[in-house]
């Protein structure tokens, strides 16, 4: 066995549930030249009647078939007495599976093709258990009529057909896939990896259409689906956040840059990233979230003085996931439609209710250290204010706000510093664990400060703003950002990494206006010309969310300020 | 005392006294101390014990003095091995001494016998002034302080006690004097009213009324020589008594009052009758004069002191104008402060002046610390008062390290007053009163054995026993430093304060775990209190909250080691450099643990948990450590806030956060 097919058996044997194969599976049949009609997920909640994916493909000698494949994984993974004919066990599956017909108007010879019927699971047949199945195999289908796929016929496909063709395609490719699986859970890992894995994948093997390009996102999937995999498989999904964030942004940023962000088949296999990233959310948060929103839950218990930056960092961090896991969870069915309005209305509802509770739970979210949490906060704000927002969503977010100037000044008054400008947090953990200014450490300006007076007179709360107007040093620079769109493709720009170019900054040079109306005729008035953002075109806004919040570029001003307008209209 | 030639004569004719004397030296040669048993002495020693020489400081024990005999005797042996010639030299005096003293130090000579040696020192002064005629004058000046040599010290030191014996014209003494006293400015030998120089010279006037006159009027020619004239002035007053102060009073209140009082002060054997002579020339002086008023209490005091007074009321006309002076001015205070401080007697009316004086803002409060005298006016009412009056004073800049010597004091004689002072200053209205008692609180239980309220807390009101623990329980306090003196209340008849402390002992559940439900265990078990289901609902939640912990850590997610791996690695060895050095710092300034546990963060358990690992790392040598709540590393900003305004709020404010409702 060849070190390709290590890593994927290693891959195959991992999986736990049914479920879990469904991500590879039809993505392996469509690198073999199948026309894939539906798949388990397609058919969730339905009765499968034995055929988790169907699929129109030839054989060896060309043939043409209809494909039902019957996919047994996760406990059920070795065929066995037990799994054979326990019930919705293999042998009522695969003889439903034979005895109920389906019909598919995609294809119009559909249901002239003849019938073949594929078990297929990543374990064995039990020695002592071949007879019985021979035997029924023999009885209930003719020879050419039905396949038995198990794990080592699947290793072989998946390195030929996937791994081989699409992702370990020269030895760059798979030093690099090899030395990110290895280092997935290794402490300190920064995942330069998938960086350079992604960036190598896309220099070298990129294509707009065709096989190739059909390749390069098989590739793009593989590495998701492989790292959520290897993940779950060591408890801790947080690798696998970091690296689907990774992936998904780096494509949308070469769909981008090739401008086929209206190309439908691009579209189509971008969706399926996003799916594979939101499932991982999804997951990681079913994991996390009612320990997170338990009292201090975010709050790491033996990690001593470190939690004086930790808690209040990893809070930021959470929750700008969270934002963009909830912004993109109406979509999550297919990514292309949104769920009706009703709907929609009940689950922000929700949404924002579970925020209220992680928030309140956790004085960390309140706790800005670093200059971009200013992200975060305009992202919660923005998810409580665009649409229409109760009473006591209103309180809480004003009450927020509140929260966050006192702890900024409650730490400027206690420690003697302001949240940090940079991304360095090393220089942070200096100063905080040592107790001296260390001379990198820059916090005579800010952007989060005046974009929370923004934000609390974008909700026309005049008397927050009094409380706050005069509690900052005159010495601090109050700066705004706003994205620099001569010459410059700012959209493009935040979707590639952290910026310094795609931004200009405006200074506030008098400080914060004293008066309210002062300050909120400014925001009218200077509220900016929107840019219209291929990625919302294209239906994905949340996702420039994520590209914000992930590298770290501050969100333009006329995100909120146009609430303000629609609030004085 | 006598010189050389003056005991070699008596000793050549007094065979028994030079008989002892060779054999105390034999025997102090062959083993050289200050202290014998008297059983230790084969010889008769009779006579030099006369002399005193030799002195029985306890029965059966003896001290070597020295003297005429001993210091000839001992001069000739040391002379053999330390060649010295006796002549108008001081200069060689001083080579030898030294070598004798170097001699004696390599072979680690006890305690003691450096006193003897200045004592051979003072006979060889004598001797070369009284068989050599030599004044000192020559070699005084030779002396200077900026020579860094302790030859200017020592020979003003030697000088000053052998004055009375010495014979040196008027002229040359006052050149002497002024001389040391223009070198040792600010030296105890001039200054202190102990200084040899400033004794041996009274002792000189005492001894001879004659020459002090005459050194009277010469010094009153000379420039900058009030201090010698005021202590000549001084010694013929002890000698003259009311008499030769009637005399010279109207002079020196006309134009010499500093002079005057300066004098007076260092009055020594005060009679009744000098007493009211010195008390009228009080009242005369102008007080406004600050060259004047600061002698001032001092002869008050001596008044108070002086045990040949017996008329009462001069005594207590002397502690009435004592403390009357303490609104002449800003700059008189701490002496007034001082001398009330040290006299005895008058315990009330002291107790009474200190309280107030602490009030004044021109009397700084660290004072305190090192006002020993006020060990005989302590008691539980005064201490907590002056502490109220401080507290009220500097506010959040209370020390309870001020008042460690009184607290002690009374602690350990604690008698329930004492324990009750304590806690009605834990629960005091004034937020910055209730700071001190905290402050003196954890002053009583860290680091120290167990501080038990000797007081039935049960007999609190209801909302004071509510304060009570709100002051007690506080975040920074471990259960071990506390529990013992709030669980009784687990006993109250009030069903607000049970709800409470069990509320409270819940919250210290999760920074302190299991040593809560031990601590209330151990309580049960002491007869402390006999609610056993609070003990019961208290071990639940710490089951219930290890669970939730443990629920938590398996979610590796939010596990800092394996996912901020990098940056908490480097917060935490910079963290444990800066508390390393610390502790190094620390210990070079030989500054006690307690005072490095203020600056030091150390974890619970004595350290802190490394990357995942189950032991904990301990920091340097140290194994105990200061045990830091949940609450601080989970928001250590919003504690420290929180426990600054606990003292700048009211009551009714800290109700509100406790959520407690009356």
């Amino acid at each position: 066995m060849g070190a390709n097919s290590i890593i994927v058996k290693e891959y195959l044997e991992s999986l736990k549930e049914d479920k879990e194969l469904d991500y590879l599976f039809p993505l392996l049949l469509s690198m073999m030249g199948f026309d894939v009609i539906t798949t388990a997920k397609e058919s969730k909640g339905q009765s499968q009647y034995g055929k988790d994916v169907v699929a129109i493909g030839k054989d060896e000698s060309g043939k043409e078939w209809r494909y039902y494949f019957q996919i047994k994984a996760g406990s059920a993974k070795d065929i066995n007495d037990t799994t054979f004919n326990e019930q919705n066990g293999i042998r009522s599956s695969l003889l439903q599976a034979k005895d109920t017909p389906l019909d598919d108007s995609t294809r119009t010879d559909f249901s002239s093709l003849p019938v073949k019927i594929v078990l297929v699971h990543p374990g064995v047949l039990k020695e002592n258990f071949r007879p019985t199945f021979e035997g029924f195999i023999q009885r209930e289908f003719k020879a050419e009529e039905f396949e038995h796929w198990h794990i080592y016929k699947l290793i072989s496909l998946f390195e030929d057909y996937l791994f081989n063709e699409c992702l370990l395609i020269d030895n760059e490719s798979y030093k690099l896939f090899k030395r990110l699986l290895v280092l997935l859970d290794a402490p300190g890992n920064d995942f330069k990896d998938i960086h350079l894995l992604l960036d190598h994948l896309i220099q070298n093997h990129a294509a707009t259409s065709g096989r190739k390009f059909q390749k390069l996102f098989a590739s793009f999937y593989l590495i998701g689906a492989v790292v959520f995999q290897f993940s779950k498989e060591s408890g801790n999904l947080h690798s696998a956040r970091e690296c689907l964030t990774v992936l998904i942004l780096k494509v949308w940023s070469w769909i981008l840059s090739q401008k086929l962000e209206t190309d439908k088949i691009a579209l189509q296999e971008f969706r399926k990233l996003l799916k594979l990233h939101y499932d991982t959310l999804d997951e990681y948060f079913k994991r996390t979230f009612s320990i997170a929103a338990s009292e201090n839950g975010l709050f790491a218990e033996r990690s001593a003085f470190y939690e004086t930056i930790g808690y209040p960092l990893r809070s930021f961090e959470y929750l700008g996931y969270l934002l963009y896991y909830f912004e993109a969870m109406p979509y999550s069915f297919d990514f292309e439609r949104g769920v009706d309005e009703s709907a929609l209305a009940k689950i922000r509802h929700e949404q924002k209710e579970r925020l209220i509770s992680l928030i309140s739970s956790n004085d960390g979210c309140s706790r800005p250290v670093v200059d971009y949490h200013s992200i975060s906060i305009a992202m919660l704000f923005l998810f409580f204010v665009k649409d229409k927002i109760a009473e006591s969503h209103l309180n809480f977010i004003a009450t927020y706000l509140v929260g966050v100037f006192q702890n900024i000044l409650l730490i400027k008054s206690v420690r003697n510093r302001y949240p940090m400008i940079g991304n360095n947090l090393k220089i942070l953990a200096e100063y905080s664990a040592e107790g001296e200014k260390p001379s990198e450490y820059v916090d005579d300006a800010s952007i989060l400060i005046p974009t929370l007076f923004e934000l609390i007179t974008i909700l026309g709360w005049e008397k927050g703003f009094n409380l706050f107007k005069d509690k900052f040093d005159k010495s601090l620079s109050m700066q705004i950002p706003h994205p620099v769109t001569s010459n410059v493709d700012f959209e493009q720009k935040i979707f590639e990494g952290h910026q310094h170019n795609a931004y200009y900054v405006e200074t506030l040079t008098k400080g914060i206006p004293q008066v309210f109306s002062e300050f909120k005729e400014k925001i009218i008035t200077q509220s900016g010309e929107e840019i219209k953002f291929r990625t919302d075109a294209a239906g994905f806004p949340y996702l420039r969310l994520l590209a914000h919040f992930y590298y770290k570029n501050e969100l333009p001003p006329f995100e909120w300020r146009k609430y303000l307008k629609v609030n004085e209209a | 005392m006598k010189g050389y030639n003056s005991v070699k004569q008596e000793l050549l004719s007094n065979t028994i006294l030079n008989r002892q004397g060779r054999a105390l030296l034999n025997f102090f040669l062959l083993s050289p101390k200050t202290e014998y048993e008297e059983k230790e002495f084969s010889f008769d020693f009779s006579l030099l014990k006369e002399r005193g020489e030799l002195r029985e400081i306890s029965s059966g024990r003896l001290r070597l003095e020295g003297g005429d005999v001993f210091f000839f005797l001992w001069f000739e042996e040391l002379k053999q091995k330390f060649p010295i010639e006796l002549s108008p030299d001081f200069n060689g005096v001083g080579i030898f001494l030294e070598s004798i003293g170097n001699f004696y130090r390599e072979q680690r000579i006890r305690n003691g016998l450096y006193s003897l040696i200045n004592r051979l020192e003072q006979w060889l002064i004598v001797t070369l002034n009284q068989d050599f005629e030599y004044d000192f004058c020559d070699y005084a000046f030779s002396l200077k302080k900026e020579s860094k040599s302790r030859d200017i010290y020592e020979f003003a030191d030697r000088f000053g006690h052998t004055l009375p014996h010495l014979k040196i014209s008027i002229g040359k003494l006052c050149r002497i004097l002024l001389h040391l006293s223009n070198e040792l400015k600010d030296e105890r030998s001039l200054n202190y009213p102990d200084g040899s120089l400033r004794v041996g010279l009274k002792d000189l006037v005492n001894s001879n009324s004659e020459y002090g006159n005459e050194l009277l009027t010469y010094l009153k020619t000379l420039n900058g020589a009030t201090e010698y004239e005021a202590l000549v002035l001084s010694g013929l007053v002890e000698i003259g008594g009311v008499y030769f102060l009637q005399e010279i009073k109207t002079k020196y209140l006309k134009d010499k009052q500093p002079i005057l009082a300066n004098a007076l002060c260092i009055l020594r054997n005060i009679t009744d009758e000098l007493a009211l002579a010195v008390l009228d020339v009080i009242d005369a002086l102008d007080l406004n004069n600050n060259d004047v008023a600061m002698y001032v209490p001092s002869i008050y005091r001596s008044v108070i002191e002086q045990r040949l007074i017996v008329n009462d009321y001069l005594k207590v006309r002397a502690f009435n104008a004592l403390t009357s002076m303490w609104d002449v001015s800003k700059e008189i205070k701490p002496n007034v402060l001082h001398q009330v401080e040290s006299i005895h007697g008058f315990e009330e009316e002291r107790r009474s002046f200190i309280v107030n004086a602490f009030r004044d803002s021109d009397i700084n409060v660290s004072r305190i610390g090192n006002m020993y005298g006020l060990h005989e006016i302590n008691t539980p009412g005064f201490l907590f008062s002056l502490i109220e009056v401080v507290a009220e004073r500097i506010e959040l800049q209370f020390n309870a390290k001020t008042f460690d010597h009184l607290i002690d004091d009374l602690e350990r004689k604690d008698d329930g007053k004492f324990s009750s002072s304590l806690i009605r200053l834990l629960i005091h209205d004034n937020g910055f009163v209730r700071f001190a008692g905290s402050r003196i609180y954890t002053h009583l239980t860290f680091g120290r054995s167990k501080f038990i309220f000797k007081y039935d807390i049960l007999s609190l009101q209801e909302v004071e026993q509510i304060k009570l623990i709100v002051a007690v329980l506080t975040e920074m306090n471990p259960p071990q430093d506390t529990l013992v003196n709030i669980l009784k209340l687990l006993d109250s008849p009030y069903k607000n304060v049970v709800d409470y402390l069990i509320g409270k002992l819940k919250a210290m559940v999760e920074s302190f775990f299991d040593s809560v439900s031990q601590e209330m265990e151990a309580g049960i078990k002491h007869d402390v209190f006999k609610n056993a289901n609070a003990v019961e609902i208290v071990k639940e939640y710490h089951m219930q909250f290890v669970k939730y912990i443990d629920e938590k850590e398996a979610i590796k997610e939010f596990n800092p080691w394996l996912n901020e791996y990098t940056l908490s690695k480097y917060y935490t060895e910079l963290n444990q450099r800066k508390n390393s050095r610390l502790v190094s710092e620390s210990m070079n300034k030989n500054s006690g643990f307690l005072q490095f546990a203020t600056k030091i963060n150390l974890v619970k358990g004595g350290g802190w948990k490394l990357e995942g690992k189950d032991e904990i790392q301990q920091l340097g040598n140290f194994s105990s450590s200061t045990a830091f709540p949940r609450t601080y590393f989970i928001a250590s900003e919003y504690l420290d806030r929180i426990i600054t305004n606990r003292y700048l709020v009211k009551w009714e404010q800290i109700f509100q956060w406790e959520r407690i409702q009356l």
